[in-house]
């Protein structure tokens, strides 16, 4: 699991907090309040001070790259380093198999990225993010709003594709949304961010 | 060799007037600058000669040293100067003046050993015209490739931070930021060195032709000067753009915007 034994990002502090494989959460607070500087600081893509541990070890002995492969942060913009979408992959087979399971027409992958529409940028950067996943046995999963350009049926088959990770127990998910029906679906549990501290919350 | 007297030279610098003229009747704002930067020119021109004539005479190693250290440190300023986006603190001027100092020195100490070979290596009469040079260019270059990457480092943060949060390493997720820095900054040596003999004859060669000396010696001696540029110029912009990098990020892989800040 990934334990949050103290944390301090730009001011937004948490403590003696646990996310488990398996386990799916909502981090809920409103815009502004420093839900994506938290989701960046557990990956350390921010400068933090605290104690993070992954499977019980230490973040700090772990190389940032690698500790960010297994605690992964995916933000709400796409962004593309090359013009091609195949260049942001490494195994097509892979990913033409999980494009299908999330509405994605096989075809894409020969595509320019200019030519994708917010929505479908949006699912290839989840998939973009789950490859990293691929070879490891456990990880966590940080998505800073993950189906804020999909429609309601295709934000479903995005949940139904991380809860077969979720089932299988691995990966641990922590997921911002201003969809309320979402994270009272797909959520176990929620995390909330009140004058700055980040505090779990028993649903009801 | 023809030395041209006072008046000629005023005479000569009447155009610029001209221009001052229209710039004023316009009010375009060059005037000023315009007539500033000549007098600087002259001023700075005329110093110089008198430094080299005293050096010359001399023949001084230390105090060759001290105005080699001088051009470096204004040229380091320069680059800097023209920066819109800059690190902060000391490292504004140590990224473009320590490169400059590097690029430079490799350079026109390589020249000095083992090209020109005069006795002693280190005569001003060549030390001083070969940094000048060297530095001018390499300015120039390292200028628009620390621009380049400062201004695109700031505008791709999210696709930097993005392939950092995939686990890319920090010179993975700037690769095609430098790639484009290092491009742009040899843009200008690149274009010099093809329209050299052909579209212009620089300014070295025409030093020498004016003074009298063999058209065929003339142009070794500024094939081999450009050679020297184009090194100075891929160290120094290298070194410049690699620097920023490295100072913009940190131990831990992370982008640090933080450390850079826009001059308005």
């Amino acid at each position: 699991m990934l334990k949050i034994e103290k944390l301090d990002v730009l001011n937004i502090k948490a403590s003696r907090l646990c996310l488990a494989f398996g386990e799916c959460i909502a981090l809920c607070a409103p815009s502004g309040a420093g839900k994506s500087v938290f989701l960046k600081g557990l990956a350390d893509l921010l400068e933090n001070e605290g104690r993070l541990s992954l499977k019980g070890q230490d973040r700090d002995v772990i190389a940032a790259p690698t500790w960010r492969q297994q605690v992964t942060y995916v933000g709400p913009k796409a962004t593309w380093w090359d013009d091609e979408v195949k260049a942001h992959f490494q195994d097509l087979d892979w990913l033409v198999d999980m494009m299908g399971r999330v509405g994605l027409s096989s075809e894409t992958v020969n595509w320019p990225v200019s030519r994708l529409s917010s929505g479908e940028a949006q699912r290839l950067c989840l998939l973009r993010a789950l490859e990293v996943h691929k070879g490891n046995e456990v990880g966590i999963l940080l998505l800073d709003e993950p189906t804020s350009a999909l429609d309601d049926k295709h934000a479903r088959q995005v949940e139904a594709l991380l809860l077969d990770y979720l089932t299988t127990k691995r990966i641990g998910v922590l997921f911002v949304s201003h969809d309320e029906r979402q994270v009272s679906r797909f959520a176990q549990k929620i995390w909330r961010i009140e004058d700055g501290f980040v505090v779990e919350e028993v649903k009801p | 060799m023809i030395t041209i007297g006072y008046t000629e030279l005023a005479i000569g610098s009447l155009l610029l007037f001209m221009h001052a003229a229209v710039s004023l009747w316009y009010r375009t704002g060059v005037a000023v600058s315009l007539l500033v930067a000549a007098l600087r020119m002259v001023v700075q021109l005329a110093l110089m000669a008198y430094v080299l004539r005293y050096l010359f005479v001399t023949q001084a190693g230390f105090w060759t040293l001290i105005a080699a250290l001088v051009m470096i440190g204004f040229a380091g300023y320069e680059v800097t100067a023209r920066q819109k986006r800059r690190l902060r603190g000391v490292w504004t001027y140590g990224v473009g003046t320590g490169s400059l100092f590097i690029a430079a020195a490799i350079v026109t100490l390589f020249a000095l050993l083992v090209q020109i070979k005069a006795e002693p290596w280190y005569q001003a009469r060549y030390v001083i015209p070969l940094l000048g040079m060297v530095l001018g260019n390499t300015m120039t270059g390292m200028a628009v490739g620390l621009s380049h990457v400062m201004d695109v480092l700031y505008r791709e943060r999210d696709m930097i931070e993005g392939r950092l949060a995939l686990g890319h390493t920090k010179w993975q997720a700037t690769q095609t930021v430098v790639r484009s820095a290092l491009q742009t900054g040899m843009i200008g040596i690149v274009n010099s060195m093809s329209a050299s003999g052909l579209v212009f004859i620089p300014g070295m060669m025409t030093g020498q032709l004016m003074a009298g000396a063999d058209p065929v010696e003339a142009a070794k001696y500024q094939a081999l000067v450009m050679f020297l540029i184009a090194g100075g110029t891929a160290i120094g912009t290298t070194a410049a753009i690699f620097l920023s990098v490295w100072r913009l990020s940190d131990g831990r892989h992370r982008l640090r915007l933080d450390r850079l800040h826009l001059i308005k």
